[in-house]
């Protein structure tokens, strides 16, 4: 006579949902890769432009003060 | 009743290769890392959570105490000794705490990226400057960094394409493990010593403790007076802690985490303490090259490992060689730091992958970047007869000259108020923020006037 087999219990599983719904509740909405919001472009004021225009000549004039100091340094300048 | 949100009690088995729809393998690897930061801060154990939320801070500052800084501070302590650079090297990591606290603050509100928050609120126009900015500084400091672990290694005999090759390796080594954890644990174990120059400060005991105290209150001696030399040592200097790659690596390391606003504090401690650490070890590597000055050895044209070299009689072998470690440790720990933030800044302006949790198969534009950026830099340095260590301190007084546009946009973020809430600056913090702005842009100046009008300031 065969014996009858015995089930092996199965496994708890989840359910992808479940999955989900876990990830979910661990991370706020904006950590998460696939529902993040895009932020709404912000509008600068005149003030804050002209700041930022200032701040770009100042940069290019340093890179120049910059290549100024190379020179200066690969032909023994003070 | 906690007023933190409780962790979920059993974490799921997932499957990484069957993830299932409206999750990414980075959501799951972040939620996971977070999973056990709720547990802790539930279950009241301050310590543990302590240890679980220190990382981004900390690296940021020992990652600023790369190759070119320790070699200005070593410069530094070579021609003026103690004196007036003491308290003006931890005047500049008070200025570095003052920027870089109000990144941990944008990352932890907003969950981006500094790139994607400029790119998004301000728009691509502004946000392409500020890449071009931070891709020139990164490569330029990135090829210094790899000029350091030459230096280093350089005193023990190794050859510079094997230096080079090794520290390429650890680079691709440490992003292979594909998990931001995993990487920021093993750098921090990297950058811990950075502080193998306190041992190397106390063999050169070339002060008096009198003498360090005087330093502070007076700010003096410099000796030689205000220079062209003296100058660009200070521009040097305050390069040397504050830079616009440390804007993007913190506020994307807070994301890349998973910090949110209940972590403020933390990333608050994280930052002070990393900033501690690294002056003190800035502050040691100056008193450690200050038998030079002592002894008048003319150092001006050393590159790192010259340092160390020139040391040996002074604090012996065993300083010097701690010495030498602390240069290698200073240019790999930068190198891995400084790649990923160029990284995560293409990542978030390109909308891509910008996480170390994501899987290589997806991320294959993002460890390309890491990697490549890594890669030409270190190709820079085998160019011969470059001029080293110029390189080296005009590194540092580029990223000082780039960094009062980069403050202003973090300045303009952190006030909104639309994406900041409570936590934009108060008046205090934009009175101090605005202060370090001025002072940048000051010394720019300063170094441009001595630049074009040398007899000014007379070597």
């Amino acid at each position: 006579m065969n014996e009858i087999p015995k089930e092996t219990p199965k496994p708890m599983s989840y359910s992808s949902s479940a999955e989900v719904s876990w990830v979910h509740e661990v991370l706020e909405p904006d950590q998460l890769t696939k529902s993040k919001m895009h932020l709404e472009r912000r509008k600068l004021g005149r003030g804050t432009i002209i700041l930022l225009w200032v701040l770009r000549a100042y940069v290019v004039l340093m890179i120049f003060i910059v290549a100024v100091a190379i020179h200066n340094a690969i032909h023994g300048g003070n | 009743m906690s007023p933190f949100k409780p962790a979920p009690d059993v974490e799921p088995p997932f499957n990484l290769d069957a993830v299932p729809a409206g999750v990414s393998i980075e959501d799951i690897k972040r939620a996971k890392d977070r999973r056990r930061v709720l547990s802790l801060r539930c279950g009241r154990r301050p310590w543990p959570l302590f240890w679980l939320l220190i990382g981004p801070g900390i690296l940021v500052m020992l990652g600023e105490n790369d190759g070119p800084s320790m070699i200005s501070y070593a410069a530094t302590g070579a021609a003026y000794g103690v004196g007036f650079f003491l308290p003006f090297i931890v005047l500049t990591f008070v200025m570095a705490y003052v920027v870089q606290e109000m990144t941990v603050r944008l990352g932890a509100v907003t969950k981006r990226g500094h790139a994607e928050l400029i790119y998004e609120r301000f728009g691509r126009f502004w946000g392409f400057f500020s890449m071009v900015d931070l891709t020139i500084v990164n490569l330029l400091t990135l090829a210094t960094e790899f000029i350091a672990v030459v230096a280093g290694l350089g005193f023990f005999g190794v050859p510079p394409v094997v230096a080079i090759i090794g520290a390429l390796l650890v680079n691709l080594g440490v992003v292979l493990t594909q998990r931001y954890w995993t990487w920021e644990r093993i750098v921090l174990g990297f950058a811990v010593f950075n502080l193998l120059f306190v041992p190397a400060a106390i063999l050169a005991h070339p002060v008096s403790s009198n003498d360090l105290v005087r330093s502070f209150l007076v700010w003096g001696p410099i000796p030689g007076g205000i220079t062209g030399a003296f100058i660009l040592l200070l521009i040097s200097n305050i390069g040397a802690t504050v830079t616009p790659w440390m804007l993007f690596f913190q506020q994307s390391a807070v994301v890349d985490k998973g910090l949110t606003t209940a972590d403020i504090r933390y990333g608050r401690i994280d930052l002070g303490l990393g900033a501690a650490a690294a002056a003190v070890a800035a502050i040691a590597t100056l008193i450690a090259a200050t038998p030079l000055f002592l002894h008048h050895v003319a150092a001006s044209n050393f590159a790192g490992a010259g340092y160390a070299t020139a040391l040996v009689p002074y604090i012996g072998n065993i300083g010097a060689t701690l010495f030498a470690l602390g240069l290698f440790e200073a240019g790999l720990v930068a190198s891995l730091t400084i790649s990923l933030s160029s990284a995560y800044a293409f990542g978030e302006v390109t909308e891509s992958a910008r996480s170390l949790n994501t899987p290589l198969g997806e991320g294959r534009l993002f460890y390309a970047v890491l990697l490549t950026s890594a890669a030409i830099a270190a190709v820079l340095v085998l160019i011969p007869h470059s001029p080293l260590v110029f390189i080296t301190l005009i590194v540092n007084v580029i990223a000082v000259l780039a960094m009062p546009p980069a403050i202003v946009f973090l300045i303009l973020l952190v006030n909104d108020r639309e994406i900041m809430g409570t936590f934009a600056n108060s008046r205090w913090d934009n009175f101090f923020g605005i202060t370090v702005t001025v002072f940048l842009v000051l010394a720019g100046i300063l170094f441009g006037i001595s630049t074009i009008f040398p007899k000014l300031f007379p070597n």
